[in-house]
């Protein structure tokens, strides 16, 4: 752009009153003056401009800075490399001592460096036996367990206890020794497993008072009562007697627990050893004599009762009832008798071990012992057993029972109605005795009320298995045939009859005629006179005059009042009845010795096809528009009712 | 000052000096004076989009030193 375009520019801007350009030449004077109020746009933009260039000499100030530190780095960097190591190095030291002097002096720094080492460790022994630690340090430190623990005698080493922070700071140090926590962890595990009897109005704690009531759970409430005590430098004493003092019952008990765990090897286990174990051989059974007793017995309907009728008599005298009874009771479940019997020996054992151990368990054991009683005593003390399975059965039975009277009836009725369906679906009814039929239909009776009325109130439809009759019905129904004119048909049927008798009879009359006329003319010997031609023209002048009468007796009959019907039918391949038009195709068709085309015959396949669907449908399918449902649909249409017939 | 290249694709080309707070409409005054042209029928856009408004300026536009703009007849629709 040069000055002279921009000049002329600026003529036609101010023209416009518009700023005009900045021309090159005279750029400078203009931009002397810097405008300071930042108002417009242009001065805006100036010092955006001016920002800018500030930012870029910085910039290149900065790059040429640290171009000049890196080469005075280089330059020092270089300096430093050419510069050589000064002072002695290793082999400067002594450069007039030889190899020998060497290694003397070696032991000697040696040695002075061990007296230097020896000197720091007696130091350090020195400083540890000074704070040797005594039971006062221990002073009030809490162990975490019952003292009574501590009195079996062996060593326990305690440590301090894992616990965050902040609790350490609410409750100081503890010291818990691993193994009897472990022991705890045991012990409550078990006394949850053991059932307690809740309430016991008897039980007396330690103290002599008597429990609270619902102190079982105590523990759940307040947490759990620790067992524990605190070291003291000349107190710890004290408490051991206090709790040598303390109630002797509970130290025991504590201890037998203890010993429980720590000297019984495994848990008794309730199974012989292998090695005891004497194979008994098994009784024979006996066929089972509790389910064999007479059927029609019903009064005895439990199995207990049979046995309480067996051991009536001997109620009272208790030993030998017990054997009887236990035997009857064995028999079923012979196999586990031995089984039983070690295992009740094995637990015997072990319960004669613990009553050593722990005498204040007696009680309990009897305490429990009276709520529960024995199985086998309850088994022993006679009387009806009624458990599940006897029940069950009884029921069993009991309904067997009523079964048995219940069904015949039923059977009865039921044979009944097959029978009449079966009669129903034989076609030639006549055939059968009418006494037969009478007492079928007597039996079928109440049965045929209800089959003619369904629940729908609908009458059903009749099938084609129901005889000639309902399948006519069914036709008119469903309109696949006309009401044709029954009685006109039948008065046409009778007259013709009774023409063709007429008819029949005259001609047997001149038929009679003419049998006579031939004896006689035989008897004559007229025809012996004919040559065979005569004969034979005679012959046909005879059959001649026949077929003349014939129709002269036709003709009298006709004119005597007789219309024969003339009817023309055509019917197809099918049988169908054709109506004029078709049966007019037809005949084209085959004088003309071809037929429809490829679309016609289609067309009128679909036609058929579509009728035969129409006359296999039900008359009462909503779906289609049959029958009912039609009626129904012109109703709707017909009131405008919009609607649909459901099933 | 910036320059601005109008072309028309035509074989019309034609720089021209303005502010960049120059009003569209002043704008096409000075491309009228170059062109050849009536103002109101002289329509700038950058290539691709749609044409300038008079109210507005070649800032707006984000129009710059050495920018071309498409120099198209305005038919007035």
């Amino acid at each position: 752009m040069d000055a002279a375009s921009i000049e002329e520019m600026n003529k036609v801007r101010r023209a416009m009153g518009m700023k005009p350009l900045p021309v090159p030449g005279a750029a400078q004077e203009k931009e002397a003056t810097p405008e300071k109020d930042d108002s417009t746009l242009e001065s805006r933009e100036a010092q955006a401009y001016d920002n800018f260039r500030k930012i870029r000499e910085a910039e290149e100030a900065k790059k040429k800075r640290e171009e000049r530190a890196g080469a005075i780095k280089k330059a020092r960097d270089k300096a430093q490399r050419v510069t050589v190591l000064e002072g002695k190095g290793l082999a400067d030291d002594d450069d007039d001592l030889d190899a020998i002097s060497w290694l003397k002096s070696q032991k000697k720094r040696q040695k002075k460096i061990d007296a230097a080492r020896r000197l720091e460790e007696e130091k350090a022994a020195a400083a540890a036996s000074s704070i040797e630690h005594t039971a006062e340090d221990l002073a009030g430190v809490k162990v975490a367990h019952d003292m009574a623990s501590f009195l079996d005698g062996d060593e326990q080493v305690l440590t301090l206890k894992d616990t965050g922070v902040l609790e350490n700071e609410d409750e100081g140090d503890e010291l818990e020794a691993l193994g009897l926590l472990e022991q705890e962890r045991l012990q409550e595990k078990l006394d949850l497993k053991r059932k307690k009897p809740l309430y016991d109005p008897n039980d007396v704690d330690e103290t002599g008072q008597p429990r609270a009531i619902l102190s079982q759970y105590d523990e759940e409430i307040d947490g759990k009562k620790k067992k524990a005590f605190t070291l003291a430098a000349a107190g710890t004493s004290t408490e051991l007697a206090d709790i040598l003092d303390g109630p002797v019952q509970r130290r025991r008990h504590q201890a037998v627990e203890l010993d429980v765990l720590e000297d019984a090897p495994a848990p008794v286990s309730d199974y012989l050893d292998p090695s005891e174990i004497k194979v008994k051989k098994p009784k024979k059974k006996k066929s089972k004599t509790t389910r064999q007793r007479p059927a029609g017995d019903d009064d005895a309907l439990f199995n207990g009762d049979q046995a309480a009728a067996d051991q009536s008599m001997d109620i009272d005298s208790d030993a030998v009832a017990y054997t009887k009874k236990r035997k009857v009771f064995d028999e079923d479940f012979a196999d586990d008798d031995d089984l039983q019997s070690s295992l009740a020996l094995q637990r015997k054992a072990a319960l004669k071990k613990r009553k050593m151990t722990r005498p204040e368990d007696i009680a309990r054991q009897l305490r429990e012992d009276a709520n529960t009683p024995d199985p086998e005593s309850a088994i022993n003390a006679g009387g009806i057993v009624i458990d599940e399975i006897s029940e069950f059965v009884d029921t069993l039975h009991a309904e067997r029972e009523e079964e048995r009277k219940a069904p015949k009836p039923k059977v009865a009725a039921a044979a009944a109605v097959t029978a009449a369906a079966d009669d129903s679906s034989d076609e030639d009814e006549e055939m059968k005795d009418a006494a037969d039929i009478k007492q079928e239909s007597r039996s079928t009776s109440p049965n045929a009320a209800e089959q003619l009325m369904p629940a729908t109130g609908v009458e059903e439809e009749k099938t084609v298995s129901g005889g000639m009759g309902a399948t006519l019905s069914l036709l008119k129904e469903r309109r696949l045939v006309e009401d044709v004119r029954g009685d006109e048909l039948n008065e046409k049927f009778r007259q013709r009859q009774l023409f063709l008798a007429e008819l029949h009879r005259r001609m047997a009359l001149f038929d009679e005629e003419t049998r006579v006329q031939r004896e006689r003319d035989r008897a004559s010997g007229r025809l012996d006179k004919m040559t065979t031609r005569e004969r034979d023209d005679y012959q046909r002048h005879q059959n001649t005059m026949r077929d003349q009468h014939h129709s002269r007796v036709m003709d009298q009959l006709f004119r005597e009042g007789y219309r024969p019907s003339v009817e023309l039918r055509y019917t197809d391949v099918d049988g169908r009845s054709l109506t004029a038009k078709e049966a007019f195709k037809e005949l084209s068709h085959q004088f003309h010795g071809k037929g429809s085309g490829k679309g016609k015959t289609d067309k009128h396949l679909k036609k058929l096809a579509e009728e035969k669907r129409r006359m296999a449908q039900s008359m009462l399918d909503a779906s289609q528009n049959v029958g009912m449902s039609t009626a129904a649909s012109h109703q709707g249409k017909k009131r405008k009712e919009a609607g649909v017939r459901l099933a | 000052m910036i320059i601005v290249t109008v072309n028309d694709r035509l074989g019309t080309k034609a720089q021209i000096p303005a502010f960049a707070s120059d009003k569209i409409k002043d704008f096409k005054v000075m491309v009228a004076m170059q062109v050849g042209r009536e103002p109101h029928e002289i329509l700038l856009k950058r290539q691709g989009e749609r044409p300038f408004k008079d109210q507005l300026t070649l800032a707006d536009y984000g129009v710059s030193n050495g920018v071309q703009l498409d120099l198209e007849v305005d038919t007035g629709d």
